[in-house]
């Protein structure tokens, strides 16, 4: 295995991201921001699924909490925007640490279809509790309530330049979380539990706390895309944890499934371009979501899920 | 100078919707002691190595092993204490290299280093008789079943155990791999007790320095092997087919 | 309406709609139960029915065709499906969900743009109501409940009398051995996954007079199946009608004191608490 390789081509990747803002025209600038935070959240899921190879339906759940607490706090003006992010991020922890003993003793389809319901059950509770949390139609962050301080300056969270470098920064801690598990060699243990749960254990690895570990990781670095996602669209709204936003996260993790880290990235960014030129012609564009994952489960019928079952092209 | 025994297994009981497949089993083995479970097809063998490694619950009945109660323990917990299993089928990982394969169960060996250095060299010696060292950074499917086999059962090795159960180990294998299963098994030296659930009964009267007979889910008789071999009902039962 | 009345009245629409997503999940757990996959898409079926249910009475002003057209349609869609995709992926396990829920997409994005975002109404065929001396129940709702038993029991009968019936049970039990037994199962695999799409789609027919047809009212006909039988467990068609009947039961009375989202939120939690406590289903019998 190529450590220095994947490395530098994963510190060349980020100087690109870096520089692109220098370069990018206003509009493909903020959606350029957008596909980073959205990355945050494809790096989160394929924690799940390529390690360990766990198709969550429920992912918008811990999304969403980093969301609405995040949003809610600002717009409640209870909280600066940093402390916001952290409580945000935490309360996904939180979330994921709830749900995980009763998902994480399921496998297979009972798994996913446990994790479909709950997350539904998130979903309608946000559009139940619609005075607080503007149900469907979403609630605007406001603008001035997101600046920072920081020392002697005030960072204008509003400012395209803000809103980008802190979509990098939240994407270079979820995409280093999963090349620390690469080049620590944990992976090897994952995709060893992925395979066999139960040879994992024989060889006396506690195989719960592992899957618990990695579970904890994803909720928490979710909760993170939905905490920025809140303060770079300056909106959250009850169609961000909808099943959509369940099933986005697993078509971006299989599109570019062939990296470890950066596949996550690839994924996000080319469907991600694709609605958003799909969505001037048609309100319809989500099909183009439905054809994406066909297309790709029938290309390779064995092949891309056997792929990701068995193991990653090394990056 | 009577020692404790390693593993006390007693009226041990295990019954599935009412078909009982292990009944009053009663079992010891000593430290450093290799024996062997033998019996017909259904006897409850594979069952009661299960309930030994922790897979199983039993019914009824306890498990000593080191002098405590192990019967509650999951299966990663009493393999950390010690305690080794190889499945029927062959269980080496399919999407690692076998380095990892060997790597991963040598990580878990932390904590029984004093043997450590003189057992691992002496597993690689065997894998390396086997050719297999020079293939080390290849998936197991370039193996021959035998040699994965050799492998897996070198992975059991490796985690240093004190109490090392091989469930039917030489199945499909030739002489000559076989021959290297034995090797494994001396590498881990006379300190290393061993439980080996077998058909090949040849394999087993060249190993085993008792022998238990299960039928039907009860033991039918234990001893040497030459009194298994010679006695009535065990060829009646099993042998004499 | 005093409490009692509504009470009442939810016991009743509770039973309607549990009787009618019945039908739903029983075609879910059939389509797990023979070809054992988890079909995402199953949803889309039902809102077929209720769609094309609209369009005919648009077209010919007589609905009642449509309860045997959109069931014939969709099971006709469901065998498409199943010889171009769910044979190509072989049926594993992962593959089919992800192709399913893009198929879920299709269906639904497809007929966002035929018919538009809007809730498209059909009057009921029977408008007369019942009176009681609580209140008055919609005769309709009572003969959707009425056909929901109806075409259960002919689906039960069918399964337990015919050949036909007994090679469906007889794959779902052991596909091996069945094809050992010179049973076609490639065919029972077509038929049963197209048995299971029309009986979603009647659902989705009977339905429209009720509560209209929506692009989207796909995903609560998954929710409700697979709430179904998550506690019915997997494979089991009484389980899964049991459970679907007390699940909608559960959700009419708490839907009348306090909202439907409510009445769902609770719903989801109920199945969540009896997972943990039961994880293979309540009534234990997985038809394996």
């Amino acid at each position: 295995m190529n450590t220095r390789h994947t490395i530098v081509s994963y510190l060349i990747i980020l100087l690109i991201l870096y520089l692109l803002q220098f370069v990018l025209p206003p509009y493909p600038h903020s959606l350029m921001t957008r596909i980073m935070v959205f990355a945050i959240y494809a790096s989160a899921y394929n924690l799940l699924l390529g390690f360990l190879g766990m198709i969550s339906l429920g992912h918008s759940m811990y999304f969403g909490a980093g969301l609405y607490v995040t949003g809610l706090l600002i717009i409640n003006k209870l909280v600066d925007p940093f402390s916001a992010i952290i409580i945000g991020v935490f309360s996904a922890t939180l979330l994921g640490v709830a749900t995980a003993p009763i998902l994480l003793r399921t496998r297979g389809p009972m798994f996913i279809i446990l994790t479909l319901m709950t997350s539904l059950a998130f979903y309608y509770a946000v559009i139940l509790f619609n005075n607080v949390t503007g149900g469907e139609q979403g609630l605007v962050l406001p603008l001035e309530r997101l600046t920072l301080p920081a020392g002697k300056f005030l960072i204008d969270l509003t400012s395209p330049v803000a809103r980008y470098n802190a979509a990098l920064l939240g994407l270079v801690i979820a995409m280093s979380t999963s090349l620390t598990i690469y080049l620590k060699k944990y992976s090897t243990l994952l995709l060893a539990i992925k395979e066999n749960e139960d040879r994992t254990e024989l060889l006396g690895y506690d195989v719960y706390r592992h899957k618990l570990t990695v579970f904890l990781l994803s909720s928490t670095l979710s909760g993170l895309s939905g905490s920025l996602y809140s303060i770079t669209a300056r909106y959250i709204g009850a169609s961000l944890v909808s099943v959509n936003y369940s099933i986005m996260p697993l078509l971006w993790a299989l599109l570019g499934g062939q990296g470890t880290v950066l596949g996550p990235l690839v994924g996000t960014t080319f469907l991600t371009v694709i609605i958003d030129i799909a969505s001037s012609y048609t309100s319809s564009y989500l099909i183009i979501v439905g054809i994406s994952l066909l297309a790709l489960v029938l290309t390779a019928p064995e092949g891309l899920l056997g792929r990701i079952k068995t193991r990653w092209l090394r990056v | 100078m009577s020692k404790e025994p390693l593993l006390q297994v007693m009226d041990l009981t295990k019954k599935f919707d009412g078909a009982t497949v292990l009944e009053d089993v009663d079992l010891t083995i000593a430290e450093g002691e290799k024996i062997a479970v033998i019996g017909p097809n259904g006897a409850g063998k594979t069952t009661l190595a299960n309930l030994i490694i922790g897979r199983l619950r039993p019914t009824r009945g306890r498990i000593i092993y080191m002098g405590r109660e192990i019967t509650g323990l999951p299966p990663h917990m009493r393999a950390r204490l010690g305690i080794s299993y190889t499945l029927q089928s062959i269980g080496v990982f399919r999407t690692l290299t076998i380095r990892e394969n060997v790597e991963l169960a040598e990580k878990t060996a932390l904590g029984r280093n004093h043997r450590r250095e003189y057992v691992s060299s002496a597993i690689i010696q065997v894998l390396e008789m086997a050719g297999i060292t020079s293939q080390m950074d290849r998936p197991p499917s370039v193996l021959s079943p035998g040699h994965q086999r050799i492998v897996e059962v070198a992975m059991a090795a490796m985690t240093m155990p004190s109490l090392l159960i091989l469930d039917e180990p030489t199945q499909g294998l030739g002489e000559q791999d076989i021959g290297l299963i034995n090797r494994m098994i001396e590498a881990l030296g006379d300190k290393t007790s061993l439980m080996i659930i077998e058909h090949n009964v040849e394999f087993v009267l060249k190993i085993a320095e008792r022998i238990v007979v299960l039928d039907r889910g009860r033991i039918l008789t234990e001893g040497t092997p030459e009194e298994v071999v010679t006695n009535e009902s065990v060829q009646r039962v099993y042998l004499g087919r | 309406m005093d409490p009692l009345s509504a009470f009442f009245l939810g016991v009743l629409d509770g039973l309607t709609e549990g009787l009618l997503f019945a039908l739903v999940a029983i075609g879910f757990t059939l389509s797990y139960g023979i070809l054992r996959i988890v079909n995402l898409t199953h949803g889309e079926f039902y809102m077929i029915g209720a769609v094309m249910t609209w369009v005919l009475y648009e077209a010919a002003k007589n609905p009642l065709y449509s309860l045997i057209i959109a069931p014939l349609f969709s099971a006709f869609l469901a065998v498409i499906i199943e010889r171009t995709v769910l044979s190509r992926i072989k049926y594993a396990p992962e593959p089919t969900i992800i192709a399913t829920a893009g198929l879920l997409y299709i269906i639904q994005q497809s007929t966002l743009m035929v018919i538009g975002p809007y809730s498209r109404s059909v009057p009921p065929p029977l408008s007369t109501v019942i009176s009681t001396p609580w209140f008055g129940y919609s005769s309709y709702k009572i003969a959707v409940a009425l056909a929901s038993i109806m075409i259960a029991a002919t689906l039960w009968i069918f399964l337990k009398r015919t050949n036909l019936g007994l090679r469906m049970r007889c794959v779902q039990q052991d596909a091996e051995l069945a094809k050992n037994f010179g049973i076609n199962v490639r065919k029972i695999y077509s038929l049963g996954f197209g048995l299971s799409a029309a009986l979603a789609a009647a659902a989705g027919v009977l339905i429209v007079p009720i509560r209209q047809a929506h692009y989207l009212m796909g995903f609560d006909a998954l929710l409700m199946s697979l709430l179904a039988v998550t506690i019915g467990g997997m494979g089991s068609l009484r389980g899964t009608f049991l459970a679907s009947v007390m699940i909608g039961l559960f959700g009419g009375i708490v839907a009348v004191f306090t909202s439907p989202t409510t009445s769902r939120i609770l719903s989801i939690m109920l199945v969540v608490v009896v997972v943990i406590f039961k994880p293979h289903g309540i009534l234990e019998c997985v038809k394996k």
